[in-house]
């Protein structure tokens, strides 16, 4: 074997990446265009407007400012898969042919021991046409090696160029601070080494181990908390706490179940290991998605993304559909039409129906672990309370009064 | 007077979109995941530092964007109305 090394890497995975921060970048810009339109074309009125209003003002720049870091990254990473492919066909051809050249010299070296063993001498036409086969196979290894320095110092030029390009848009606004590194560093380590204490069962010397690393974690979790503002109260929580985040129980229990799966044996597992956090965000998006889809069920719109309206960068509005004003009383008509029941039987089935869901999803929580069994339980508990409150607050409310949200 | 009108379905799109936005953002992976692909050199490390280095950012801006998401479905329902750029309330308004 020659032990040239050969060039790692996988050139379509890397323009997969350039693609992956392309889509990206592109749809943080197009949202970024959105929120600016809707920021500079609206006035917002009552407080939770304005808010609103606020938030789109400080969300719109940051989103171009990623969208910048990730998009600006695409040419630099296309440039290097094409060094990359250039280059590794290269130094694998190099490499084959020092192999083929060693093998030949190995090869013509045994026929001359051969010849010598039979008495031929270095002056011998045979032997002098051997060694002169044998100068050539050395020859062209040496020029295989060459080709192989300079298909790598090729590639490592085009490193070291994309290498710059990734560094300088590294170094931006959105650049976390040293001090941040450091603690959210040891929280990670912490939670990756506190998982050995889960192995104590098997290894009772990693227990103190797993417990003083979590207990790292956790104090580097409180600073990322306190010092830093990071919104990951939830990883510290318990689920009362998590309650006064002021999340709804939908949103909890959507969450919880995030990432568990059934199998084709119907048996439940876990697939992905998620924060508290990242649990809330999986919740608030499931919840989204289903109001979305309740509104285009009521207001019977074609499915698909985007926006239609000239605020939002699309055409002009179209003709209202009802004819008429909308009243608050007839969106409630028209939304609960589609899902009224009556009769006891109804009820029953719906009641049995809404069990089963409670245990399917009670399952899928328990597969991810205490934490998001908590925050499963702590989101029935908030949509149990949620629910006798508002038949309480129906009950006491007078005639025409109420709002919709 | 020019009126343009965003209906509920439209607001609810754009807070499903921003949720979305924002729970990918806070489901970032590791970047270390991608080192592999990038060959010997000093890309890999810089490609690490470009998709993890503004980690604080990103969990703050996941936040704001599903939080924006859940206040726009939430105000789905409502009319967002604008006469000559300026427009009645997203929240609070009526019908």
């Amino acid at each position: 074997m020659s032990g040239l090394p050969p060039l790692p890497g996988d050139p379509d995975a890397v323009r997969l990446l350039a693609d992956r921060l392309v889509t990206t970048a592109r749809r943080l810009s197009a949202l970024s265009a959105v929120l600016a339109r809707l920021r500079d074309g609206a006035t917002w009125e009552g407080p939770a407007g304005e808010a609103f209003g606020a938030r789109l003002h400080d969300v719109a720049p940051v989103l171009d400012a990623v969208s910048t870091r990730l998009g600006g990254a695409a040419p630099a990473l296309r440039g290097l898969a094409e060094a990359m492919d250039q280059a590794q066909a290269v130094v694998a051809g190099a490499v084959l042919d020092v192999d083929e050249a060693e093998h030949a010299y190995a090869v013509l070296e045994d026929r001359a021991a051969a010849l010598v063993a039979v008495g031929a001498t270095e002056s011998d036409a045979d032997l002098l046409v051997l060694r002169h086969l044998q100068r050539e196979q050395v020859e062209a290894g040496q020029v295989a090696r060459a080709r192989h320095a300079a298909a790598s110092e090729r590639f490592r030029e085009a490193d070291a160029r994309c290498a710059t390009v990734l560094r300088h848009l590294s170094v931006d606004g959105l650049a976390d601070s040293l001090p941040y590194r450091l603690v959210a560093g040891v929280s990670g380590v912490g939670h990756d080494v506190a998982t050995a204490g889960l192995l104590a069962p098997v290894a009772p010397e990693l227990k103190p181990v797993g417990a003083a690393a979590d207990a790292l974690a956790l104090g580097a979790d409180a600073t990322l908390l306190v010092a830093f503002g990071e919104g990951d109260a939830g990883q510290l929580a318990t689920g009362a706490a998590l309650t006064a985040l002021g999340v709804s129980g939908g949103v909890l229990r959507s969450g919880a179940t995030a990432g568990a799966q059934r199998t084709a044996g119907g048996v439940v597992v876990s697939t992905v290991r998620l924060t508290t956090q990242q649990r809330l965000a999986l919740g608030v998006v499931g919840q989204a998605r289903a109001r979305r889809d309740a509104l285009r069920a009521s207001f019977r719109v074609p499915p698909g993304r985007g926006t239609s309206s000239a605020l939002l960068g699309g055409p002009a509005p179209r003709p209202q559909r009802w004819g008429g004003a909308v009243t608050l009383t007839g969106l409630a008509a028209r939304v609960g039409s589609g899902t009224r029941q009556t009769g006891r039987a109804a009820r029953v089935a719906a009641r049995a129906r809404a069990d089963r869901l409670f245990l399917d999803d009670w399952r899928l929580a328990t597969a991810n672990g205490p934490q998001a069994q908590r925050m499963y339980i702590a989101g029935a508990t908030l949509e149990v309370g949620a629910a006798a409150s508002g038949r309480a607050h129906a009950a006491g409310r007078p005639e025409g009064g109420g709002n919709v949200r | 007077m020019t009126t343009i009108r965003v209906d509920a379905a439209e607001v609810a799109e754009l807070g499903v979109a921003l949720a979305e936005t924002g729970a990918d953002l806070l489901l970032v992976g590791d970047p270390s995941a991608e080192r592999w692909a990038l060959g010997p050199g000093a890309t890999g490390p810089a490609v690490e530092e470009l998709l993890g280095g503004w980690r604080r950012v990103r969990l703050a801006l996941g936040g704001s964007l599903t939080g924006l998401g859940e206040a726009a479905v939430g105000a789905g329902t409502l009319y967002l109305d604008t006469e000559a750029g300026v427009s009645r309330s997203l929240f609070g308004g009526s019908w």
